[in-house]
């Protein structure tokens, strides 16, 4: 369990170091996110790695455990719109609109796009 | 204990730990009521956290700032969560393999009209850039969309909002927009859904005498995927079908990273 939250912080350290030196707009977690996937994949490669966190489902429990209570996470930052009230008696409606209009929009384009986009490849392949 | 019961209020409202308290406890009981409702899109956990909350610190007089000091070490952990989503992601690395390239496509060009949508209308409805600002990054995983805002020098509490409320809007809409629309490729309704991230799903596995029945322990190998895929952001009906309720976590995991 320690060991599995440590290497989950230290490929989110390694990730916001690198942001860092190499000054790139990416998030440290995102970085330790690609990082952790490099390490599971590997670990199939190269069975040795199986080991401590690595090994027995280790990483991949404490992670399912966290993931489990994502949405507990954002409520500090969420209860931060107390500090924005006056903004929201004002523009709360437009604000409202905007995202709901705004979902339905991107919705529509994704799923069209993915939709064309696998029967546009899927033909590509049969053709092969 | 002291005579006067203010002075204990004084102490306690400026310790972290009632407010650490106060944030797990809210979530527990709306977490709960979320279940009782089958984890119905309007009894979102995180919504009525946020404003009861909210109400509370008002009637108290307590600023956000002596709050955040107990509630940080729940925030703290937006960012191993954001690590951890590398596990749904392995696990479903063949089904991400197989549609890799659609996938990536379908990203861009969501990810893209989601910013192009929420910035044109912002700016016809006249809201202010800071604003503007804090809404773009509205379809990214929450963790993710708050660094973004932050580096927009915008106002991340407003993004987390958004984002909020962009995924209770979508777990809404999604179902009977894709049964008008006849999308029946439930790998892009799960992979569409998530990417507008957030929100508990209601993962439903086949149970005794084919009744469904919520998923909620983590330990059996089929809710394991149907949890992260719910912490994701999956609608209806991707818990129904696990293979869009695995696209969702994909999709979610893959938003993140877009940015």
């Amino acid at each position: 369990m320690i060991a599995s939250l440590s290497l989950i912080l230290l490929c989110q350290l390694v990730g916001e170091v690198a942001v860092r030196a190499l000054a790139v707009p990416v998030p440290g977690p995102v970085v330790g996110l690609v990082l952790l996937l490099l390490l599971l994949l590997a670990r199939d490669r190269f069975p040795a790695l199986a080991r401590g966190p690595l090994g027995d489902d280790g990483v991949e429990s404490a992670s399912r455990g966290m993931l489990a209570n994502l949405s507990l996470l954002f409520i500090p930052a969420g209860v931060g719109v107390v500090q924005k009230l006056d903004l929201l008696a004002e523009h709360g409606i437009a604000v409202l609109v905007i995202l709901g209009v705004s979902v339905i929009v991107t919705l529509l384009a994704t799923v069209a796009t993915f939709v064309a986009a696998s029967s546009l490849f899927s033909r590509e392949e049969e053709r092969l | 204990m002291s005579d006067n019961p203010f002075s204990l209020w004084v102490y306690l409202s400026q310790s972290p730990l009632l407010w650490l308290t106060v944030t797990l406890l809210t979530y527990a009981v709306a977490d709960a009521v979320s279940l009782k409702t089958r984890r119905h899109p309007l009894a979102n956990p995180v919504l009525h956290s946020v404003w009861i909350i909210g109400v509370f610190l008002l009637l108290t007089r307590t600023s956000y700032t002596t709050y955040f000091a107990g509630a940080q070490f729940v925030h703290f952990l937006l960012g191993p969560a954001t690590v951890a989503l590398a596990v749904p992601l392995y696990e479903n690395r063949r089904r991400v393999a197989a549609a890799i390239l659609p996938m990536l496509v379908a990203l861009a060009i969501g990810s893209l009209t989601a910013i192009v949508s929420v910035v044109l209308l912002a700016q016809a409805f006249g809201l202010p850039r800071d604003v503007i600002l804090s809404l773009a990054p509205k379809s990214v995983t929450a963790g993710v969309a708050m660094g973004i805002s932050e580096s927009l020098h915008a106002d991340p509490s407003l993004t987390a909002v958004s984002v909020i409320l962009t995924g209770i809007m979508d777990a809404i809409i999604v179902t009977p927009l894709m049964n008008f629309t006849g999308i029946t490729d439930f790998r892009a309704r799960g992979f569409a859904a998530g990417i507008r991230p957030w929100h508990r799903h209601r993962a439903r596995l086949p149970g005794r005498r084919g009744r469904r029945r919520l998923c909620r322990d983590r330990d059996e190998p089929e809710c394991a995927g149907h949890l992260a895929a719910g912490a994701a952001g999956c609608d209806i009906s991707a818990a129904l079908i696990p293979a869009a309720g695995q696209f969702c976590a994909i999709g979610m995991a893959l938003s993140s990273k877009s940015f």
